[in-house]
């Protein structure tokens, strides 16, 4: 009993019970630690019965009855077979709840066999752990500020209150180029100037911050990286970029994706600029946009690194700076050059210097005009070398006009030199054209001759190409499958690492005490025990069986034998008198015998009765009788006073 | 538009002028300066790239207060115009003018070994072009689990704090999402990124 004892409460402890950890049998159970673990129980196999129940008896002794009543009927209603009632939670004996309880526990769901091998949803555990923490911080009482273990600071102190700023930093190592190929200026900074970088940013808070901010931005250039690269790189057939060798530098730099990309957007940004400078209104002189261009962009880098704080705006109200921030230097320098226009009457020092400055802008603006000069000299050249280029264009095409005339001029002379003639020269041209045409259809079948392996060769080149082409574009087709299928097995890989993790967790969590195979062993042990009591059992059972096939034999013989003595003895008593009398004798003896049987009979089944009343007594006196008596009689008298309390209520009212 | 371009030349030359007068103070300036002493050189770099500026203090009472200012602005305005404009090893030498030889070697080795940084720090200047920039985004991810009116809500809301430049002036903008506020605010981000601008080009053409 004590092993099916422990592994109710066990169970019991499982679905919820609170059980002491002195109470070891069934029969310790006090009335409220049964009902708490019989409503534990029916909650776990039915929420929606045990709900309605509460685990702890109420004081009131109606109420009480009440609570036996409801739970006897929820253990009706699950299908419990035994005697049942509110006595049975009441004034308990053993035996009954723990069959009850037995019942019960075997009627709890078995989870561990509906667990999916599934990992639980990644929202599912955070969610679990969310509500553990929560329940932790719960339990935590709150404190003010000065009364704070280093316990509380995690939960309860504010939290950090610097903000995220990040700094870029500078590390010594770099995606682009090896280490091997770096200058040795870069690697000597590296080793001798650079920071670590705990202290490179100007505050302490920022280095988580900028660190991650690196590593994010670099995981992600590498990850679109990667995703171009698959999606169009690898279908363009170029190599990914130029490697740093001088050999194979040459042969790559042409089929290579990267130098090839940049390229592309150099020239988009190139049509951009050109479109917008030519929206622009006022350029009057969009023919020299092209040229222009290239000073735009040298403007842009003189305006970056001239060290002023460049004012923000967006990219339109940029361009019109460009064009009209020159306007007011411009008037300065006007306004200088009408300055030093003026007169000069005094010698004194300030005159000196007035005259100076006067003589400088004299000297600025005479410089500005040279410069304007030189702009206009310049658009003059470039007319010029224009008008010269067309000019000899002009030319060629007259040249190449000449030259086709001076050609028909000599077909014409030939063909009136021949004219005089005339007879002579046909029948000589007739035959020469003759032969020229059979020189034709020759050099034409011979040309055949020739053609016909060249085309076969040249079809057979051709189907070899696309053969190889077919065969690329396979095998890109497979090495995307196996990326695929790469990316695939790791993500897999990646799900049964984190489930097995999660089932180690699960595992580590579980309760040790309970080992199964001490348990299997047992209930082995009980098997062959039964096995071996029934296999005595119907040993006996045959003993039996003979014993009363031996009985009945010989209650024949005896009958048998008492028949035919007492017909021999019956025939001689008429003759004889002393026959008569041991004829007398015999019908005693018989009778005698017959009764001592019948008294053995009887005193057996006495002793049987005995024994059955004795198991009896046992039974009843397992049902502490007397104790849940008095247990009977003080609740009776504790609801007669409840009854009477109320009585007296009612007569208040 | 041509007034304006005519124009250039002329700026361009006032440019140099002017970094040929800040490099005669910055040979005065560098008088302090020792030339083993490279590690100023560097922190100046850092400075520029956006990191904390060097400390007068750190470098001993070589400079005064004023000097000291000098020398940073100008050295900095070095860096920027020597990678800037891409100068060869002979420009930069012209641009230093009368710096002592080995100081000016010193500032050389200097831009050789930062160049790529400098380059980055520039490209993210001209990056920010419009009136205003995004700075910095940090994210709080929460977990509403009940509200006044339901016991068990289970909502997850994103905290979307950006730290804004405005036309110089910082400040920060705090939005809280729901998940379908958050994924139209990602569609129109993602869409804004597939539109090819002007400063998106620039930017692609940095990662690649």
């Amino acid at each position: 009993m004590e092993e099916v004892d422990r592994i109710l409460i066990h169970s019991l402890r499982q679905a919820g019970t609170d059980i002491d950890d002195d109470v070891q049998s069934v029969k310790q159970f006090s009335s409220e630690l049964i009902v708490q673990a019989v409503v534990r129980c029916l909650r776990v196999i039915d929420p929606a019965v045990g709900s309605g129940l509460s685990p702890t008896l109420p004081p009131g002794m109606s109420a009480r009855f009440r609570v036996g009543m409801s739970l006897a009927q929820a253990c009706q209603d699950l299908g419990y077979k035994g005697e049942i009632g509110y006595q049975t939670f009441l004034y308990s004996n053993e035996p009954e709840i723990r069959s009850l309880l037995m019942f019960l526990v075997e009627k709890l769901p078995r989870e561990c066999a509906e667990v999916s091998d599934q990992p639980a949803g990644k929202s599912v555990l955070l969610q679990k752990a969310i509500a553990a923490q929560i329940k932790a911080q719960l339990a935590l009482p709150w404190l003010p500020r000065a009364l704070r273990l280093p316990l509380h600071h995690k939960t309860q102190s504010p939290g950090p209150c610097h903000s995220f700023y990040t700094q870029p930093l500078s590390l010594p190592y770099s995606l682009k180029v090896p280490f091997k190929k770096q200058p040795k200026e870069v690697k000597e900074y590296w080793r001798e100037y650079l920071l670590p970088v705990t202290s490179q940013p100007s505050q302490a808070a920022s280095v988580p911050a900028s660190l991650l901010e690196n590593h994010v931005s670099e995981l992600s250039a590498a990850q679109e990286w990667e995703n171009e690269w698959n999606s169009q790189g690898l279908l363009s057939r170029l190599t990914p970029e130029v490697r740093y060798s001088p050999k194979l530098l040459q042969t790559h730099k042409k089929a290579d994706y990267r130098s090839r990309k940049k390229m592309r957007l150099q020239k988009r940004i190139e049509e951009q600029l050109r479109a917008a400078t030519q929206l622009w209104p006022d350029a009057h002189n969009t023919r020299r946009s092209a040229s222009d261009l290239s000073e735009l962009l040298n403007s842009f880098a003189g305006a970056t690194t001239g060290g002023d704080v460049l004012t923000k705006g967006t990219r339109f109200t940029h361009s019109e700076k460009f064009t009209f921030t020159q306007e007011p230097e411009k008037a300065a320098q006007q306004m200088a050059a009408a300055a030093s226009a003026l007169p000069s009457s005094h010698q004194s020092e300030e005159d000196l210097k007035a005259q100076q400055e006067a003589e400088l802008s004299a000297l600025q603006q005479q410089l500005q005009q040279l410069s304007v000069q030189m702009e206009e000299v310049g658009g003059d050249i470039r007319q010029l070398t224009l008008s010269i280029q067309q000019g000899s264009d002009e030319l060629k095409q007259k040249e190449v006009g000449n030259a086709e005339k001076e050609n028909s001029i000599r077909v014409k002379k030939q063909t009136i030199d021949l004219l005089p003639d005339a007879e002579n020269n046909l029948i000589k041209l007739q035959s020469l054209v003759e032969a020229s045409s059979k020189r034709v259809v020759h050099l034409a079948s011979q040309w055949e001759k020739h053609r016909a392996p060249l085309i076969d060769e040249h079809r057979r080149l051709k189907e070899l190409c696309s053969n190889r082409e077919m065969e690329s574009s396979r095998k890109l087709s497979e090495i995307k499958e196996l990326h695929d299928k790469i990316r695939q097995s790791a993500e897999e890989a990646k799900k049964k690492e984190s489930l097995y993790k999660q089932l180690i967790t699960e595992y580590e969590t579980l309760p040790k005490d309970v080992s199964r195979s001490a348990y299997t062993i047992r209930i082995l042990e009980i098997v062959g025990n039964i096995k071996k009591q029934k296999e005595e059992i119907t040993k006996i059972l045959s003993d039996t069986k003979d014993l009363q096939k031996e009985i009945n034999g010989l209650t024949g013989k005896l009958d048998r034998t008492f028949a035919v003595t007492d017909e021999l003895v019956f025939k001689d008593a008429k003759k004889d008198e002393s026959v008569r009398k041991s004829y007398k004798y015999l019908a005693a003896l018989h009778e005698n015998c017959s009764q001592l049987i019948q008294t053995i009979e009887d005193t057996g089944s006495i002793m049987r009765e005995i024994r059955d009343l004795e198991e009896q007594i046992e039974t009843e006196n397992g049902k502490k009788t007397v104790s849940n008596l008095e247990k009977i009689l003080e609740d009776y008298k504790a609801i007669r006073q409840e009854n009477s309390a109320l009585a007296a209520k009612i007569r208040e009212c | 538009m041509s007034k304006s371009f005519q124009q250039f030349p002329n700026s361009r030359r006032k440019n140099n002028g002017e970094v040929l007068n800040k490099n005669e103070d910055l040979a005065t300036q560098l008088c302090g300066l020792e030339s083993c002493d490279r590690s100023l050189l560097h922190r100046v770099v850092d400075g520029l790239c956006g990191r904390g500026l060097p400390k007068r203090m750190d470098y001993g009472d070589t400079w005064s207060l004023l000097e000291w200012g000098e020398l940073i602005s100008s050295l900095t305005f070095f860096f920027r115009v020597a990678v800037g404009r891409k100068c060869s090893d002979l420009e930069v030498k012209k641009l230093l003018g009368d710096v002592e030889s080995g100081r000016a070697e010193a500032i050389l080795q200097c831009v050789h070994a930062r160049q790529e940084e400098i380059r980055q720090a520039l490209v993210d200047r001209t990056n920010r072009i419009c009136s205003t920039q995004l700075d910095d985004f940090n994210w709080q991810l929460k977990l509403a689990l009940s509200s006044d009116k339901l016991s068990s809500l289970n909502t997850p809301l994103l905290n979307l704090c950006l730290d804004l430049t405005d036309n110089g002036v910082k400040k920060a903008v705090t939005i809280e999402m729901n998940k379908e506020e958050l994924n139209t605010l990602i569609t129109t981000l993602e869409a804004a990124n597939k539109v090819p601008s002007f400063t998106h080009m620039h930017h692609f053409s940095e990662i690649d």
